[in-house]
C-alpha cells in the first residue's frame, strides 16, 4: 500500500471500546431494572416450594406440601372472589357497552359531560370509594331497612363501579376505531339495528370488548381497598384473607396460595395475548 | 340517520339509573357524614358542625400525616420516573428479544396482585432476608438495614407498583419522537447523555410531568402498598382513615381526612390536565 499511514491511529480502537462499554451499559441497566421488577414475584413463587415449617427465602428443600396444606378459608374465599369478578365481568361490560354505543354512535346532547362523569370513579381514591360505601351501606341504606354490608351484591356494587369506567375507556376506544360506513351499509341493506350491532358491529368491537373484560376481572379479583370497608366475616375475598395473612401471620401456606393466584393471573394474560394481543389491549390502557 | 341515532339515548339510561342509585349517594353520604361529630363507639350526632375540618387545620398531628404523606408520594414518584425511563426507552427504541421480554415482565408485573408483591417484598428485605444478608456480606454495614414496617418499606413498594403505568405511559411518549433527531444528533458528534439530556428529554418533558403528577395522585391515595409494608403504623392519610373507620369507629373523622385526601388528589389530576392540555404527546 502506498497510502500514507495515518498520524495518529491509536484513539481509533480507544474509542470503539469505551463505546463498545456504554453501548452495554445501557442494556445492563435495564436488565438491573427488569430483575427488580420481577423480584418479589419470583421470590413468592420459589418461597411456596420450601420444604420447612416455616417460611423463608432461598426456600430450604424443595416440597409440594404448602400446596397439599392450604388453609380451607383460602379456598372458599378465592371461589367467592371468581364468582365476584366474573359477575363484576358481565355486568360492567353489558352496561359499559351499551353506554359506549350510545355514547359515540348517538347524538346526545352533553356527551362530553356524562363521559366524563361516568369515568369519574377512576379520579377517587379506591379507598375512598370504600369509605364512600361503607358509610352509604351502613347509614343511609340500614336506615331504610336494607342491610348490603357483608354481603355479595354489596361487594358487587362497589365492584361493578370501580371496573364499569376501565371497560368504557376500552369500548369508547375500541368503537372510535371502527369504520362507520359498514355499519351504515349494513343498515342501508336493511339490517335492524339489532342486526347491524349482532352481526357487525360486536364482531368488529371483539378486541375491545376482550380488553375491556379483562380490566374489569382483574380490578375486582385484585382489589384490597374497597372491599376492605365492605367485606365481613364469611364475605372476604381473597385479596382480603392474604391481606390479613401478611399483616398478623405469613405461613407458607399463603405462599401457595399467592403462587396459585399468580398462575391464575398469569393464564389471564396469555388468554388475552392469545384472543387479541397485549399491545393492542394495553393501548386502551387507563390507570391505577 | 338521525332518528336511528337519538334512539340510542336509552343506553345510557341503565348507567345512568345505576351511577345515581349507587356511587352518587355513596359519595353524597359519605361528604355529610363528615359534617356530624362523632360521639365514640360508632356513634355519629345528628347535629351539623364543621369542627372535624376545623380539627385538621389544626392539629399539628394532621399536619405532619399530610406533610408524610406528600413526601412518600414524591420519592415514590421520582424513583418511579428515574426507574421506568429506560425501561419505556428501551422498549420503544430497540427491536430485539431482550426488548420484548422486558415488555413482558413490564405487563406481567402490572396485573399481579399487590398484596402478593408485599409478601415477596416481606422475604426480600427482612432483617435477615437475601438484601441485607448481601449488603452485610459486602462489609458495608455492620448491623442489617431495617427495610421493611417503615417509610423506606412503603416507598419501595409504591416505586414498584407504580413502574409498569409509568413505564407503558412514557413508552407511548417516546414512541411519539422520531428517532430521526437522536440519529441526527449523535451524527452531529453529541454523545449519549447529551442526546438525552438535550434531545430526548426536552421534547418528552411533557409527557415526564403528565406521568409523574398522575402517578403521584395514585401514590397519595395508594393504601394496599404502604399499609403493609409501612408496618400498618405509617401515620399516612390512608392508613389513618382505614383506623378512624373501621379501628377506633369515628367515622365522621374518617370521612374528613377520605374528603381531604379526594381534594388532594383531584386537584392533582385537574394540574395534570391542565399542565398536558394540547401538550407535545398528545
Amino acid at each position: 500500500m502506498d497510502t500514507p499511514v495515518p498520524v495518529r491511529p491509536e484513539p481509533v480502537p480507544h474509542i470503539s471500546v469505551r463505546r463498545r462499554l456504554t453501548e452495554l451499559a445501557f442494556p445492563a441497566v435495564v436488565v438491573l431494572i427488569t430483575v427488580f421488577v420481577l423480584a418479589p414475584v419470583i421470590t413468592v413463587v420459589l418461597t411456596s416450594f420450601t420444604a420447612t415449617n416455616y417460611a423463608i427465602f432461598p426456600p430450604r428443600g424443595l416440597s409440594l406440601q404448602w400446596f397439599t396444606r392450604i388453609n380451607p378459608k383460602f379456598l372458599a374465599s378465592f371461589q367467592l372472589s371468581v364468582w365476584l369478578a366474573l359477575a363484576t365481568t358481565i355486568i360492567s361490560t353489558t352496561v359499559a357497552t351499551t353506554a359506549g354505543l350510545a355514547l359515540v354512535r348517538g347524538q346526545i346532547p352533553g356527551r362530553q359531560w356524562i363521559d366524563s362523569f361516568l369515568r369519574s370513579p377512576l379520579q377517587v381514591p379506591l379507598l375512598v370509594t370504600g369509605v364512600a360505601f361503607y358509610t352509604f351501606y351502613a347509614t343511609t341504606l340500614r336506615g331504610m331497612g336494607l342491610n348490603l354490608r357483608s354481603t355479595f351484591v354489596g361487594l358487587l356494587i362497589g365492584h361493578c363501579v370501580i371496573a364499569i369506567p376501565y371497560v368504557l375507556a376500552a369500548v369508547v376506544a375500541g368503537l372510535a376505531k371502527l369504520d362507520l360506513t359498514v355499519e351504515e351499509a349494513a343498515e342501508g341493506l336493511g339490517a335492524t339495528p339489532w342486526q347491524t350491532f349482532r352481526h357487525v358491529t360486536l364482531p368488529m368491537l371483539r378486541p375491545a370488548l376482550f380488553a375491556g373484560a379483562f380490566f374489569a376481572f382483574v380490578t375486582s379479583f385484585d382489589d384490597v381497598p374497597v372491599s376492605l370497608f365492605l367485606a365481613g366475616s364469611g364475605t372476604q375475598p381473597l385479596p382480603i384473607e392474604l391481606f390479613f395473612a401478611v399483616e398478623y401471620a405469613l405461613e407458607p401456606d399463603v405462599f401457595a396460595v399467592a403462587t396459585l393466584v399468580v398462575a391464575f393471573s398469569t393464564v389471564l394474560i396469555l388468554l388475552l395475548e392469545k384472543a387479541v394481543g397485549v399491545r393492542s389491549a394495553l393501548s386502551g390502557q387507563t390507570h391505577r | 340517520m338521525v332518528s336511528m341515532a337519538t334512539r340510542r339515548g336509552w343506553l345510557l339510561a341503565v348507567i345512568l339509573a345505576f351511577y345515581l342509585v349507587t356511587y352518587v349517594p355513596a359519595l353524597l353520604t359519605f361528604v355529610l357524614n363528615s359534617l356530624h361529630p362523632s360521639r365514640g363507639m360508632g356513634i355519629v350526632g345528628p347535629e351539623w358542625t364543621l369542627a372535624n375540618y376545623a380539627k385538621l387545620l389544626n392539629d399539628p398531628y394532621y399536619h405532619r400525616a399530610f406533610l408524610l404523606t406528600f413526601r412518600m408520594a414524591a420519592t415514590a414518584t421520582l424513583l418511579t420516573l428515574a426507574l421506568s425511563y429506560p425501561l419505556a426507552y428501551f422498549i420503544a427504541r430497540r427491536r430485539s428479544w431482550l426488548a420484548t421480554a422486558v415488555l413482558a415482565a413490564v405487563v406481567a408485573s402490572a396485573y399481579t396482585s399487590a398484596v402478593v408483591r408485599t409478601m415477596g417484598w416481606k422475604m426480600l428485605l427482612g432483617l435477615n432476608g437475601p438484601v441485607n444478608q448481601a449488603l452485610l456480606a459486602t462489609g458495608l454495614l455492620d448491623a442489617p438495614l431495617k427495610l421493611t414496617n417503615n417509610l423506606t418499606g412503603a416507598i419501595l413498594g409504591l416505586v414498584h407498583v407504580f413502574i409498569p403505568l409509568m413505564t407503558l405511559f412514557l413508552m407511548a411518549v417516546i414512541n411519539n419522537v422520531s428517532p430521526a433527531l437522536e440519529e441526527a444528533a449523535s451524527g452531529l458528534g453529541a454523545n449519549g447523555w447529551q442526546v438525552f439530556w438535550q434531545v430526548l428529554f426536552p421534547l418528552t418533558l411533557p409527557g415526564v410531568i403528565g406521568g409523574s403528577l398522575l402517578v403521584f395522585a395514585l401514590d397519595m391515595g395508594a393504601f394496599t402498598t404502604p399499609a403493609l409494608l409501612g408496618g400498618g403504623r405509617l401515620p399516612i392519610i390512608s392508613i389513618l382513615i382505614r383506623e378512624n373507620v373501621l379501628s377506633t369507629l369515628n367515622l365522621p373523622m374518617g370521612a374528613t381526612l377520605a374528603f381531604a385526601l379526594l381534594l388532594l388528589v383531584m386537584a392533582t389530576f385537574w394540574l395534570t390536565n391542565a399542565l398536558t392540555r394540547g401538550g407535545a404527546y398528545r
